[in-house]
């Protein structure tokens, strides 16, 4: 009985959830949230190495390869 | 138009990218670790005894070589018989070994048992080489070199199989070097990327900026990745563990489980170069099924493609809908090429005891009717 229930209760919830992150509204909301912590992040990284002498060591565009 | 990588160009420097990698498996061993206390205490709750530790590939393999970009692990064939070899390509952000899960439930083993070498590129972490990385460094670097490796050791060019992101560059390896192998088997591999479901929605270029991305993390981190995966279907996220607890009288479904959700965690970075040309080109601009998409600065043409395809999609796919894959059929030059289509999800593909059962004989029986 328990297990029926929750099974049911799964499917709805899953069949709601599911086409909630597929809403237009939903997708935009959460990519301006990506977004903005993507360029806070970008912006404190450079913050970071502009306050360093010399900049965080090896990241001069091609210390990677 | 060409997808190129630009070289490292994120702020976190080469150290911290490093460091994140690090930081990627000790909290692959902490899931592993709280998965296995779920488990025992599911086991603890009907008064079974625990089962046992689950880590990594089921079965022992050699290493073949150490690449670059990935360890080529080696399973030899079992027994006598002998009908060559397969490589597999899995995704670059999943551990391979999702194939070779547990001893009753391992794929690579099903063509070892057939006479099959199985050579398998095991993915290395990117590190701080991630952001200068290009997607043709995989595909024409590891895949060819692994390929090499095979035909030189094996007498003979090997079979080539690609899982999700690793079928589509499997797909175009082929494309680009079709003498180099003797079959292609693709599982839940994309092709059409406006059809792939709601990873394709997520990622439109209104909506989401890879460059800014990477330029920001260097390379895309697992954990964000895995948020991605996880808000598909959050209502997964709360009843896993409730199931596991319900169903802990039952050992195989308890290994089980455990054994997928540690894979599952067990994640490494997407490389930062080949994730701008991944998400740009394919998600975005659909270039490869358009015979569009640039790698080391040439067209990939699928039409090119001309050994026996084996194409196999999953009706409950949410990562490569059946229809992003099947409209390779149309787009190859291969006379043999075959459709095959299970009634399970994305991971069920390989990962379930049903899908074994029913769907991988076939697949097996394809292989072989073909290297002998």
């Amino acid at each position: 009985m328990a297990r029926e229930a929750l099974a049911a209760w799964e499917k709805a919830a899953g069949g709601m959830s599911e086409s909630m992150v597929r809403d237009p509204r939903v997708l935009e909301l959460g990519a301006s949230l990506l977004q903005l912590g993507l360029v806070w992040k970008k912006a404190m990284d450079q913050m970071v190495a502009l306050s360093l002498p010399g900049g965080i060591p090896g990241s001069e565009p091609g210390a990677g390869k | 138009m060409s997808w190129s990588s630009s070289p490292a160009s994120s702020d976190l420097g080469a150290p911290a990218l490093a460091l994140a990698g690090a930081l990627d498996e000790v909290f692959s061993a902490a899931a592993r670790t709280r998965l296995h206390l779920l488990a025992q205490t599911a086991r603890a709750l009907h008064f079974k005894p625990p089962i046992e530790w689950i880590g990594g590939a089921a079965h022992p393999s050699e290493a073949d070589a150490d690449l670059p970009l990935a360890r080529l692990l080696r399973y030899p064939p079992c027994g006598e018989k002998r009908l060559g070899s397969v490589v597999v390509v899995a995704s670059l952000i999943n551990k391979y070994y999702v194939l070779d899960l547990l001893p009753e439930l391992s794929v690579i083993r099903g063509y070892q048992e057939r006479g099959f070498a199985v050579y398998v590129l095991d993915w290395k972490a990117p590190g701080s080489a991630g952001p200068g990385l290009s997607l043709a460094d995989y595909v024409d670097g590891a895949i060819g070199e692994a390929v090499t490796r095979a035909t030189a050791a094996e007498a003979g060019a090997p079979h080539l199989l690609g899982y999700c992101m690793g079928g589509t560059m499997a797909a175009m390896f082929a494309a680009r070097h079709p003498a180099a192998i003797r079959t292609l088997t693709l599982l839940a591999s994309p092709i059409d990327f406006h059809a792939s479901g709601v990873l394709g929605d997520w990622t439109q270029r209104e909506l989401f900026d890879a460059d800014l991305a990477i330029d920001a993390l260097g390379n895309m981190p697992p954990a964000l990745m895995q948020a991605g995966f996880a808000l598909m279907n959050p209502v997964e996220l709360f009843t896993k563990s409730l199931h596991t607890l319900l169903d802990g009288a039952d050992a195989e479904r308890v290994r089980h489980v455990t054994a997928l959700e540690a894979w599952l965690d067990d994640n490494i970075a997407f490389p930062g170069g080949p994730y701008r040309e991944y998400i740009k080109g394919l998600y975005q601009d659909n270039a490869l099924v358009r015979g569009e998409l640039l790698l080391g600065g040439t067209k990939v043409d699928l039409g090119q493609i001309t050994v026996p395809l084996l194409n196999v999609t999953a009706t409950r796919d949410r990562i490569a809908q059946p229809a992003s894959s099947t409209v390779l059929q149309d787009l190859v030059g291969s006379t043999d090429r075959e459709l095959l289509t299970a009634e399970t999800g994305h991971i069920g593909l390989t990962a379930s005891r049903r899908t074994l059962e029913t769907l991988w004989p076939q697949i097996y029986a394809w292989l072989e009717a073909r290297a002998s």
